[in-house]
């Protein structure tokens, strides 16, 4: 009997642990079903995206890319477009034509300064690259207006001009924003005065001196699956609009330009 | 209505639950921040006063923090009232200023579901620039629950993100200064522990606008960014399980 009643508790404890472990199987399997499941719906809205954008080929093409007359017409539509532009790229590479023509789109919309960042700091290098494609672009006689272009790295100060193009990475700028740190703190442990009067007005002054007049970035473009400013100097960032696009290789006009569509519908209140 | 609700006052209904759990198989952000925007548009789109929005977008606090508590944050920071909304008309900055008033009286009150809880609140900002009760009220609350250890509510008020930066430059002066610190001690590491707030997993700001307006920008800076159309008093579960699932998505892209 007592054996009988044993063997009956241990089948129960046996049966229970069973049954929690299907539970948490199942769970886990249900967990993996239902990012399945947004995943696919994910897909499916981009798929729509495409479908919708097909409807409106009817009314106007999708442009892959886009001429110098029509890109003037979409500036006029937009109530404003960003001063500053800064593209964040967190890619496995980086595609120059692609960026050569945004820059290019940038400066026909009435951008006067491109920041181009990218996370593994390969930009940094390929300067000469992006300035010899640009200046390659700029011999069509429409572009004209922007041949008077300079590109420099970040940090490094020469005239700025009235297009500039900047190129740098999160580490680099969030370095720069360190050393600044790092010489204020040093500065106020020497200078009483310092200590009392530092706000972030003053502060913002010293970090202008490495960038020539450059105000901060108006629109932030983050390319690539993580949303996110990795990283990037965070004093420059407070209002920077912030959008994201899937990639920036064979990035077409009509992506590029939607992003500055939803920077014009942008309304900054200054806190009242 | 109460900051700190019993479990029986938010039931989730079962399909809720089953998703909280599904969640959890997941990871979970340690901190969450939010920009609670979009209260004097909610006020306007329903016709009513806009202190009702502000009310009403307290009380959307309340049922978030039970949700995050159910996932298992473990820090919850929200953008209360930013430095630059002193430049509001005077009535509006008063009726919020009588809201504080009212609600940090509250949590007073509720010191034992706080101390059951185990939350711990921090009133974080330029709290000179307050009126002098306020700021006494605030320093009460953050003394009766220093010792809430199990989760914390960090509540930015009159704060900008420049403001608390310009204030950790000040405090390694003082340590160069009085010799506990060296000049190759200042890293990025130092000065990110420096700042009164930890580092953000995960930051959400709602109403459709698309930037952070100075709210945490050294602390976001690696964190997962979400912005929702939904205002603030609207801001639904689902809303919030949507922002855990890109969290997740965003922490298996970092790991790939």
């Amino acid at each position: 009997m007592f054996l009988r009643q044993t063997t009956m508790n241990e089948w129960n404890i046996l049966l229970r642990k069973t049954v929690r472990n299907g539970l948490t199987q199942a769970e886990s399997f249900l967990f993996a079903l239902l990012r399945i499941f947004i995943y696919v719906v994910q897909n499916v809205l981009k798929l729509r995206r495409i479908h919708v954008v097909g409807y409106f080929n009817s009314i106007r093409p999708f442009r892959q890319i886009a001429d110098v007359s029509s890109i003037a017409e979409d500036a006029q539509r937009l109530p404003k477009v960003p001063k500053h532009l800064l593209l964040l790229i967190d890619e496995k590479n980086n595609d120059h034509e692609s960026i050569t023509n945004m820059i290019v789109w940038s400066f026909m919309m009435g951008v006067t300064n491109v920041t181009i960042a990218d996370k593994k700091g390969c930009l940094e290098n390929d300067l000469g690259t992006i300035e010899t494609n640009f200046r390659e672009r700029c011999k069509n006689p429409s572009l004209q207006l922007c041949s008077k272009c300079v590109f420099r790295l970040a940090g490094k100060v020469t005239d700025s001009s009235v297009h500039n193009v900047i190129i740098t990475s999160p580490k680099t700028s969030r370095q720069h924003f360190l050393t600044s740190v790092k010489k204020t703190c040093l500065q106020m442990q020497r200078n009483d005065a310092l200590q009392e009067t530092l706000n972030p007005d003053a502060f913002s002054g010293i970090l202008d001196t490495g960038k020539g007049n450059i105000s901060d970035p108006c629109l932030l473009i983050v390319f690539g699956q993580r949303f996110t400013f990795h990283g990037f100097d965070p004093w420059s960032l407070r209002l920077t609009e912030i959008t994201t696009l899937p990639s920036h290789c064979g990035l077409s006009y009509d992506s590029f330009i939607s992003a500055f569509r939803k920077y014009a519908k942008c309304e900054q209140r200054w806190g009242v | 209505m109460a900051l700190i609700r019993p479990d029986n006052a938010l039931e989730q209904t079962w399909i809720q639950k089953c998703c909280c759990r599904f969640m959890c198989k997941g990871p979970i952000p340690r901190h969450v921040a939010f920009i609670m925007d979009g209260n004097r548009r909610f006020a306007a789109k329903k016709h009513v006063e806009r202190i009702e929005g502000h009310t009403r977008g307290f009380d959307k606090l309340a049922e978030v923090l039970k949700w995050c508590q159910d996932l298992g944050v473990e820090e919850v920071t929200v953008f209360a009232f930013s430095a630059e909304n002193f430049k509001r008309s005077k009535e509006e900055v008063e009726s919020l200023m009588e809201l504080a008033r009212h609600k940090l009286a509250l949590i007073m009150q509720e010191r034992d579901q706080l101390k059951a809880n185990g939350v711990k609140i921090r009133v974080i900002g330029e709290l000179k620039q307050l009126p002098e009760d306020i700021q006494n009220m605030a320093q009460e609350v953050m003394s009766i629950t220093k010792d809430h250890a199990r989760c914390c509510l960090n509540v930015c008020f009159a704060y900008t993100s420049r403001h608390e930066m310009v204030q950790a430059m000040k405090d390694i002066s003082l340590r160069l200064r009085n010799g506990t610190l060296q000049e190759d001690q200042i890293t990025d590491d130092l000065f990110g522990k420096t700042l009164q707030i930890p580092s953000v997993d995960l930051a959400i700001r709602t109403s459709g606008e698309i930037r952070l307006s100075d709210f945490l920008m050294w602390q976001c800076s690696e964190a997962c960014l979400e912005f929702t159309d939904a205002l603030w008093p609207e801001f639904s579960i689902w809303n919030f399980y949507a922002a855990i699932l890109k969290y997740q998505y965003f922490i298996a892209a970092k790991k790939s």
